[in-house]
């Protein structure tokens, strides 16, 4: 989703981004954003403030509640996902092989649930 | 009261209403568990995320009920270590003796209630606090329309084949609407339902999925939504 959003509307993303936080992603304030994710998901306590202040002086204040509904849905997400072991449907495991691979999402141990068929 | 209150940032009331109600569903009777053994779910997922420095507050909680050290243990793990979730840990769940439909209740409470926790941490907020448990039994039951669907655990299938149940937990009868994400849960369907409920109001409605233009808050760009769901999803290494 991530990548057909930005073909739509901002042109091209460096998905190396996402697991790679010195890559430039290409997006706008993609810094801030991954920093804010990293730190509100983490355990680094000091990060958390300046994260969220980077933020907030980059997006504001209701980009700011937004990205946490949706770091927030994702943690809920991935837990349970993971805990119960779904499967990621076809149409995105052909969609998704190259940049699976590239990322190393493939080596994720929930990465079986889906590719041990 | 409003839930948020407290904080100086706009928090949409869609999305404090979906919050308020998953609060509130937390001390109600589930699928197998009672409000209080719910709200001592909740407490366990919190004193193990405060332990691992995941979370600042939220641990100091009254003892709400006795649930047993294989519940706790899962409660703990589901909310600390996303990455590491196995079968192997479900199976080992289970031959300790919870069954199943408790392991997917489990999974289910504490997801939502991280969910709630990270929200608020995001905020620069306290968690929130539950409310009283209330009295009330658990159905006991699953539904009849759950089977294998490929995960872990038997799922509701959206569509016909999901029939009342999947029309209750995914809002529609069109097999589009139940992406697995939605089924995960679906064993005990007041969790799915509960999940679907966020995921809509904090993410994005299964209709919006494919308007890869629209988004809650014109503050934040498609693409910036998509940025951060998939560097948390990176971070716990979730393949889906």
């Amino acid at each position: 989703m991530l990548r057909a959003s930005v073909e739509r509307s901002e042109g091209t993303v460096d998905l190396r981004a996402v697991v790679d936080p010195t890559v430039d992603s290409g997006i706008t304030h993609g810094k801030a954003l991954l920093n804010f994710a990293a730190a509100v998901v983490g355990d680094a306590r000091a990060q958390l403030s300046v994260a969220r202040q980077a933020l907030r002086a980059a997006l504001g204040d209701g980009a700011l509640v937004q990205a946490s509904a949706i770091i927030a849905n994702f943690a809920m997400n991935d837990r349970a996902a993971n805990a119960i072991g779904i499967v990621l449907e076809p149409m995105f495991v052909r969609g998704s092989v190259e940049f699976r691979a590239q990322l190393g999402i493939d080596l994720y141990p929930s990465a079986l649930n889906t590719l041990r068929a | 009261m409003k839930l948020y209150s407290d904080s100086e940032l706009p928090v949409r009331p869609a999305l404090e209403a979906v919050h308020a109600a998953t609060l509130a569903s937390f001390v109600g009777a589930g699928s197998w568990y009672s409000g209080a053994e719910r709200c001592e779910i909740v407490m366990e997922a919190r004193r193990a995320r405060c332990e691992a420095g995941l979370q600042e507050d939220g641990a100091v909680a009254p003892h709400y009920a006795d649930i047993n050290a294989t519940a706790r243990r899962v409660a703990a793990k589901v909310a600390t270590s996303v990455e590491d979730l196995s079968r192997d840990f479900m199976e080992e769940a289970i031959a300790q003796g919870l069954s199943i439909d408790e392991y997917v209740e489990v999974v289910g409470v504490v997801s939502r209630a991280v969910n709630l926790d990270v929200f608020a941490r995001g905020l620069g907020l306290p968690v929130r606090q539950l409310p009283s448990p209330q009295s009330g039994v658990p159905a006991r039951t699953r539904p009849a329309t759950a089977r294998d669907e490929g995960a872990w655990v038997p799922t509701v299938p959206g569509g016909s084949r999901g029939g009342d149940d999947a029309q209750r937990i995914y809002g529609s009868a069109d097999p589009q609407a139940a992406p697995f994400i939605y089924r995960a849960l679906s064993l005990c369907p007041d969790e799915a339902a509960g999940l679907v409920a966020l995921g809509a109001a904090q993410y994005l409605e299964i209709k919006d999925f494919m308007d890869l233009e629209f988004t809650y808050e014109p503050a934040l760009s498609r693409p910036q939504y998509e940025l951060l769901a998939a560097r948390v999803s990176a971070l716990h290494q979730c393949f889906y």
